[in-house]
């Protein structure tokens, strides 16, 4: 499933956080897009599955607009396009296993059974089928930074969607860890052909699991390309101020 | 300074009430349509009547037994004593008993719901149901106000039985009226519409409650985290016991105006 921004704008609170941001996404791909903090990444993902609105410019995702689209025909786009939030956002009242089968069970109507080995299956392909035993009784307080992020994944990959948004897979993890859902999400993309968008500030990460990567700088797209390209294009300003933790402006760098 | 802070206050005012009108339509037409999450319909249910009935009991013995004692001290000054069980049944039953439930619940439940849709926000759960494409009216605000509006009218009944109940036993132990007399004396006083009152009431009030606290919970700035689920639980609670009065006050005018 193919993802288009055109001329993207998006302002809050009367500020203009995303300015003409023009992206292609082919299907089956990996795009990654890199930033500082608040540079505007996450608000950029949330457009993809109309999270948010856009003030001005077109969002299409399987060739259908999703900025005009009504709140009722943006649920049949939500199940196609999963998203995997920077803090898991996991339901905390609720089991594991609960998490895992409350989407499917409200929208694919399966008996219990099914609602079983699909929450089986999901842990499975992020690599916790350690959990399964104990899914039913486990909290989603209860699991460690690295595991609530597998079970987010998990959640979202249970309705089996083409696009999966990740935003900062990695925050707050550990090292070990960092490398370990960078495969998983790489891993994803390129055995399941789910087209793939991850925002990151992680270069290395970057690098690692995109087939093209942009920079998000101050509201802008300042570099596209390749994880070659980009490479290649460290001594452009733009490109060096972002890898240096620098802000970037046209009449100069500032810090 | 002061006149902006009434602006300020008018506004919020009336951005609740457009917003608590535009959850009950939503309310509304899930509950016409069955789309409501069962399960946890039976849960809220649950929690409002089951889990508030303790304190409930509670409260109401408590009321009705200190209402007698009130209410004979005073009238035994003019010789009227024979009055106090009926005075007390009327006022227990057509005023205290909804408004006391209404402001405990305002307290309890109104709180519970802002505390709990409030984390919900701050910690991007609302959204992910959005992401999941789950209907939050269906499974979280739709249950808690059906459970509520429901649950205030039973609890209703419970405090009237309980405050009864506490002034009877009052009245006879300690103010030495007899059974026989207090309780011919109670069921004299009291009208079928007596009841009804306090059920009508009990029902809007659940609904108010539930609608307020919610919509506080929705609202709550998810970037201000902890302290806005706190500002919010407050709101809530204050919102809906002004809302309470109110409509008390309403529903009253009403009640002598198309019985009386």
């Amino acid at each position: 499933m193919e993802i288009s921004l055109e001329s993207l704008q998006v302002s809050v609170g009367g500020r203009t956080q995303i300015r003409g941001v023009d992206l292609e996404i082919g299907s089956g791909h990996a795009q990654v897009i890199l930033g500082a903090s608040g540079a505007g990444k996450s608000l950029l993902l949330k457009c993809i599955n109309g999270l948010v609105r856009p003030s001005a410019g077109r969002v299409l995702v399987g060739g259908e607009r999703v900025d005009q689209m009504a709140e009722s025909r943006l649920g049949a786009l939500r199940r196609q396009v999963g998203y995997v939030f920077q803090y898991s956002a996991l339901f905390d009242s609720m089991s594991v296993f609960d998490n895992l089968i409350w989407a499917p069970r409200e929208h694919l109507r399966l008996p219990a059974s099914e609602l079983r080995e699909l929450a089986e299956r999901s842990l499975v392909r992020v690599g916790l089928s350690e959990l399964i035993p104990r899914m039913c009784d486990v909290m989603p307080v209860s699991l460690s930074g690295g595991m609530a992020k597998r079970v987010a994944l998990a959640r979202a990959l249970a309705l089996e969607p083409d696009v999966l948004l990740h935003d900062e897979p990695t925050s707050g993890l550990d090292p070990a860890s960092t490398t370990a859902i960078g495969d998983l999400v790489r891993e994803l993309n390129r055995e399941g052909g789910i087209t793939t968008v991850v925002v990151t500030h992680d270069v290395e990460l970057a690098c690692r699991i995109g087939d093209h990567i942009s920079i998000l700088g101050d509201g802008e797209l300042v570099f596209q390309g390749t994880p070659g390209q980009l490479k290649a294009a460290r001594d452009r300003p733009e490109v060096r101020c972002y890898l240096e933790g620098k802000s970037y402006s046209e009449g100069g760098e500032s810090s | 300074m002061i006149v902006l802070s009434i602006d300020g206050s008018i506004r919020r005012a009336l951005g609740l009430i457009v917003d608590v009108l535009l959850l009950l339509e939503r309310v509304v037409l899930r509950t016409l349509t069955f789309r409501i999450d069962m399960s946890r319909l039976v849960t809220e249910l649950d929690r409002a009547i089951v889990g508030a009935a303790p304190l409930i009991l509670l409260a109401g013995l408590g009321t009705g037994a200190v209402m007698i004692w009130q209410t004979d001290e005073g009238l035994a000054r003019f010789g009227a004593s024979a009055y106090s069980a009926r005075i007390v049944a009327l006022s227990l039953v057509r005023e205290l008993s909804p408004v006391l439930v209404g402001l405990l619940m305002a307290g309890r439940a109104g709180s519970a719901m802002a505390a709990e849709l409030g984390t919900m926000a701050t910690s991007d759960q609302l959204l992910a149901m959005r992401a999941l494409a789950l209907d939050w009216t269906r499974h979280l605000v739709a249950p808690r106000v059906l459970a509520l509006s429901l649950g205030v009218p039973c609890l209703v009944l419970l405090f009237d039985a309980a405050g009864l109940a506490g002034g009877f036993l009052v009245g006879v132990m300690e103010r030495g009226i007899p059974s026989g007399a207090y309780i011919d004396a109670t069921l004299q006083a009291l009208q079928k519409g007596d009841l009804e009152c306090g059920l009508v009431k009990g029902l809007l009030f659940g609904l108010l409650i539930s609608l307020i606290g919610c919509r506080q919970g929705l609202t709550t700035d998810r970037d201000r985290g902890a302290a806005a689920v706190g500002a919010a639980t407050t709101r809530a609670v204050v919102a809906a016991s002004i809302a309470v009065l109110l409509a008390d006050a309403a529903v009253t005018r009403l009640y002598l105006g198309l019985f009386r």
